[in-house]
């Protein structure tokens, strides 16, 4: 850009113009209303048809992406569009291809599936419900477990969400839906039912537990009618009929193996690493919650590896680390995936450059109780590492923030 | 408060501490951001309850991406805010003109010696900022309003720095022309420090 002088600075200008300073702001902001602005903002989106303003293909970029492509893709309110997570369409389709196989209901395979035995582990502990109204199909599986996770139907513009939770929480749920609205008590498909009213259409019904789950449904579908008309069209279907729904961007188990290799193909993998953890796994996944969970097992194994050869005085070993990690902006599934989780990598890897890795707690939740937890250490949040810690704290026993070691 | 906002508060298996870390992420974010997003709503909007409303969805939306939020998430939230804002302005709900509030705070801050040149400076801004097409008054906006530097700006646009480097260029060079047409009052070129733009780029 020109550096020559001009009577007229545009940027001063717009400065000068400012009509808001965040700094003001905050100081005009008391504790409460940032409590209740909190409360808002979780309250909307635990509501799961909370319309995204899915320019999420940008808006999910890490600071400092280079990557184009992105398009806002807008929608208000009315479009109540969920987008989906991380993945860019051209990504999503790239991936998806790898990941289905022939045989499956409609595919090239034309025939009869067949499914991994995890597979059918998994659909035999779950409800399998299906919206069988015209039109509707599954468009997002997000990573779940027999006894928890979520499915969304949508039919091209309206969405419904079907999560399931182990039955042993069900009444924890009661209550915390009893807080949104009265209770609503009827019976679909020989099950209690109840439904609460989120205000402006979006409804939420609880089924009694079956089994170890109990099923809740959520959804705004412009009107109450709408909506007990999709709700009364979920039928329970056997195992194959349900697998052979999931929408080809899932990651079934028996594709599991397979998907984790690609994912691996060009990373440095640290000392010792288990791959075969995470193929083994049998939970159905989203591609780009197991590329999150594939990203972070080998980052973690790198942070691991340079505590121990720091520890061990092995500094061949140490640098080693530091370089993989100093790497992980070219390892491909962080160029091919817009998840802006990755950039966390970059954090810790300098951090490792740095020789001083932040081991200390994260920060402190204070609950209303007066208790007050430190999570931590910050590097595992940081780059969701299992082997997190909450412990409770007194008011003043703030921890270190940094270890160099 | 978490114990409080989050009643589904898991227990304490590997599941249940992956949900409560990603909880604590989400507040802790919430903290130390409202107050970014919330001003760059309200530099965005017409009224500040509907800039209120506007973070609000922001952050339902990063609620519902909290196990993905990154540590550094200030350029990822303003570009998920400016979605959101886009999206409160298509409602056609808000009659209330971008331009007006721009008028009314300019003058408000326009650090003038006198109000007669306040006024002046006030309207002559007004009148080139609103020559601008919304594209170049948002590149505007990021820079001198956000803060954000040239990576981080194109970050939330979803385009290079190298591309954004030039619709910054290109949005001074308008906007200056149109004020040199407009008599806004010569201002004194800041020292490249507070030009955050320029200094990554």
């Amino acid at each position: 850009m020109s550096r020559k002088r001009q009577n007229i600075d545009p940027l001063a200008a717009m400065a000068a113009a400012n009509p808001a300073s965040a700094a003001e702001l905050e100081a005009g902001i008391g504790q409460a209303d940032l409590d209740r602005a909190l409360a808002r903002s979780v309250a909307l989106g635990r509501v799961p048809s909370q319309p995204v303003p899915a320019g999420d293909r940008a808006a999910l970029r890490p600071g400092g992406d280079r990557r184009r492509g992105a398009v806002g893709r807008g929608g208000g309110r009315e479009r109540r569009r969920r987008a989906t997570l991380g993945l860019g369409l051209a990504a999503v389709a790239a991936v998806a291809a790898l990941f289905v196989i022939g045989g499956w209901p409609g595919g090239a395979g034309g025939g009869r599936p067949e499914f991994a035995a995890a597979a059918i582990r998994v659909a035999e502990e779950n409800p399998r419900l299906l919206v069988t109204a015209p039109g509707w199909k599954i468009v997002r599986a997000d990573e779940f477990e027999p006894d928890s996770g979520e499915l969304t139907f949508s039919d091209g513009g309206r969405r419904l969400d079907v999560h399931w939770y182990p039955a042993r929480q069900y009444g924890q749920y009661l209550r915390d839906r009893a807080s949104v609205s009265t209770p609503e008590h009827g019976v679909l498909l020989g099950q209690r039912t109840t439904t609460v009213d989120y205000g402006r259409g979006e409804y939420a019904t609880m089924l009694s537990p079956q089994g170890s789950v109990f099923i809740e449904v959520r959804g705004l579908l412009g009107g109450r009618s709408a909506y007990d008309e999709i709700l009364h069209s979920l039928r329970p279907v056997d195992v194959e009929t349900w697998l052979g729904a999931m929408p080809p961007s899932t990651v079934r188990p028996e594709a599991r193996s397979e998907a984790v290799d690609q994912m691996l193909r060009g990373i440095p993998l640290p000392p010792g690493f288990d791959a075969a953890a995470l193929q083994g796994e049998d939970s159905i996944s989203d591609q780009s919650s197991l590329a999150v969970k594939v990203g972070n097992a080998v980052a973690c194994g790198w942070v691991e590896s340079w505590i121990a050869a720091r520890a061990a005085g092995d500094q061949a070993a140490a640098e080693q680390a530091v370089e993989a990690m100093a790497g992980s902006a070219d390892w491909p599934i962080v160029r091919t995936a817009e998840v802006p989780w990755f950039s966390n990598y970059t954090m810790v890897a300098k951090q490792l450059r740095a020789g001083r890795l932040d081991r200390g707690a994260a920060g402190y939740v204070a609950q209303t109780n007066g208790r007050t937890f430190a999570i931590g250490p910050a590097w595992k949040l940081t780059l969701g590492c299992e082997g997190t810690y909450r412990r409770e704290v007194g008011r003043e026993g703030l921890e270190p923030s940094t270890d160099g070691l | 408060m978490v114990g409080d906002i989050y009643p589904q508060m898991p227990p304490t298996d590997d599941r249940g501490r992956a949900v409560a870390d990603a909880d604590f992420r989400f507040e802790s974010c919430f903290r130390d951001h409202y107050a970014a997003v919330l001003a760059f709503a309200v530099r965005r909007l017409p009224d500040r309850a509907t800039a209120e409303d506007a973070a609000a969805e922001t952050f339902a939306v990063v609620w519902q991406r909290r196990g993905l939020i990154p540590a550094e998430p200030l350029p990822w939230l303003y570009g998920i805010a400016l979605r959101v804002v886009a999206n409160q302005r298509r409602s056609g709900k808000r009659r209330q003109r971008l331009s007006d509030r721009l008028e009314h705070e300019a003058g408000a801050r326009a650090d003038a010696p006198g109000p007669v040149d306040a006024l002046h400076r006030r309207d002559a801004f007004s009148r080139a900022f609103q020559r601008l097409s919304e594209g170049e008054r948002e590149v505007l906006r990021l820079v001198a309003w956000d803060g954000l530097d040239t990576r981080e700006a194109a970050s939330v646009l979803g385009c290079s720095a190298a591309a954004f480097r030039v619709r910054l260029h290109r949005a001074r060079r308008r906007l200056a022309k149109h004020l040199e047409a407009s008599g806004h009052s010569p201002l004194e070129r800041p020292t490249r420090a507070s030009d955050p733009a320029e200094e990554a780029s």
